[in-house]
């Protein structure tokens, strides 16, 4: 009869432990900052060394680079938030920019893996409202390590093209896997 | 002992009932975010020219709103040619060939300061600076999904077919896309860009411009439906209601002509007060659902041609 028991229990807890493996949802949120002062978030720059103040960024300042820099990018990234999973990632990334002077008519954002990363968003900041512009992505490729995804920060990149600037403010970062 | 045991077992059955009742209630979740099966189209059987037509557009604005921002849903492929300021301050000539279920995509950017050719094939987006003879390759993550995506085969002034696809009643549906937040700070819910344009999307996928221009639905109304390069377009006509956007783009109001089937931004025309025309774009080629069967091919042609012409740069980052 014990035996009996421990066998039902056994399998009772196997089945609980895989449930709970199976259905238990990870994610992460964060917003990071351009120049964020969080030791946790590091925030580096090829270009982009204007830095501006004023009231209609996001902690009051930003930075630009001139679009036609080719060279020029600025990356936003928190490894301690980073989340990693075998499962494919449900991101929801968010660029803030508030400023007349953006007009890059096509800056490219990617999402930043632990390894590698994909352009997720040209935009236009010429024509972009101020504020979040929000955009859902799906990560379910990894070209660096096949089955292993993850998001740890996002960059953006000049577009090379038009004589105006680029801006770099804030970004968020809102993932989930299962 | 065996009190203890069939006490653990107890404890144990009520873990796994608790995660199975989790699960189901996930699992209900998902069916109700799978609305896209519930599409019921309607027949696009109406001929819209009278004033009373225009009268009853101006009391759905959240439905013509709602369906631009999904014109992506509208149209499989398209292709054209347009020039607009909107990209450089000066004009610029893009032409166009999209088909979003091959995720294949093809666009000539030519200006005074620019010239562009950008390629998109095998989830990579190949971009040739023309001027400067170099090329840049960079790899996306295709967001389409032929299992989900339900093309629409009504036109964008059709509220019934937004209301099935949504299932979405008496819900103010604009709002769900454009919002202001706890900080004030504006929130705009962009669709991930299945044409895979960054240029051409100003008028095939014109989220920027209708967030920019139509958030605010008092500041613009529907003043007609025209024909414009043979098809029927809508016509809006508004005031900028964003004064720090209206200042970016030099523009205190505007025309905008979206193509009545698809929702594809055909003309914009933008205006000081005083009157000065300060923005533009005018198609001057559009089709729709006529690409070419080649396209693939010239793609792959003209990307063996970068290749072996152009010099290769990374984007650093």
């Amino acid at each position: 009869m014990k035996r009996i028991l421990c066998c039902v229990l056994a399998l009772v807890l196997f089945v609980a432990v895989f449930s709970f493996s199976a259905s238990a949802a990870t994610s992460t949120n964060f917003i990071i900052d351009n120049d964020s002062p969080d030791s946790a978030c590091v925030t580096e720059h090829v270009g982009f060394d204007v830095y501006i103040t004023g009231s209609s960024h996001y902690n009051r300042d930003c930075r630009r680079a001139l679009t036609s820099n080719t060279a020029a990018w600025y990356s936003w990234e928190n490894e301690s938030k980073m989340l990693r999973s075998t499962n494919p990632i449900s991101l929801t990334a968010g660029i803030y920019l508030n400023n007349t002077k953006f007009t890059d008519p096509d800056a490219h954002y990617y999402v930043q893996q632990r390894d590698g990363g994909y352009l997720f968003k040209r935009l236009n900041q010429n024509t972009a409202r101020a504020g979040w512009t929000y955009v859902n992505y799906t990560i379910n490729q990894n070209y660096a390590t096949p089955g292993g995804y993850s998001v740890k920060g996002i960059s953006v990149s000049t577009s090379g093209s038009g004589s105006g600037y680029t801006g770099a403010d804030a970004i968020s970062v809102s993932a989930t896997t299962y | 002992m065996k009190k203890i045991i069939i006490c653990i077992l107890s404890i144990s059955v009520l873990v796994v009932g608790a995660f199975s009742v989790a699960a189901l209630a996930k699992n209900a979740d998902d069916s109700s975010g799978d609305r896209n099966e519930k599409i019921t189209i309607q027949p696009d059987d109406t001929e819209l020219n009278k004033p009373a037509d225009v009268e009853m557009l101006n009391t759905q604005k959240e439905i013509i709103f709602d369906n631009i921002l999904n014109c992506i849903d509208y149209y499989d492929t398209v292709s054209g040619t347009f020039e607009t300021t909107l990209i450089d301050g000066n004009p610029v000539t893009v032409s166009y060939d999209v088909n979003i279920p091959k995720q294949i995509s093809l666009e000539s950017v030519k200006g005074t300061n620019i010239d562009m050719s950008i390629l998109c094939r095998d989830e990579k987006i190949v971009e040739a600076n023309n001027l400067s003879k170099k090329y840049t390759e960079e790899r996306f993550i295709s967001q389409y999904d032929d299992s989900v995506r339900k093309k629409h085969t009504t036109s964008i002034d059709k509220q019934v077919s937004l209301q099935s696809y949504y299932n979405y009643e008496q819900k103010d549906i604009s709002s769900e896309r454009a919002k202001k937040n706890a900080d004030g700070q504006m929130e705009f819910y962009y669709r991930q860009d299945l044409t895979n344009t960054g240029f051409a999307s100003v008028s095939i996928f014109p989220q920027n411009l209708v967030f920019g221009f139509m958030t605010e639905s008092d500041a613009w109304k529907v003043s007609g439906i025209e024909t414009y390069l043979n098809r029927k377009v809508l016509v809006i006509v508004g005031k900028t209601a964003d004064k720090d956007y209206a200042e970016k783009l030099n523009v205190d109001a505007f025309i905008m002509k979206f193509d009545l089937k698809t929702g594809v931004l055909l003309d914009f025309k933008g205006y000081l007060s005083t009157g000065e025309l300060t923005q533009n774009l005018t198609t001057s080629e559009f089709a729709v659902e006529k690409s070419k069967s080649d396209l693939n091919d010239e793609i792959t042609r003209r990307i063996t041609s970068i290749q072996n012409a152009y010099e290769k740069t990374n984007r650093e980052w």
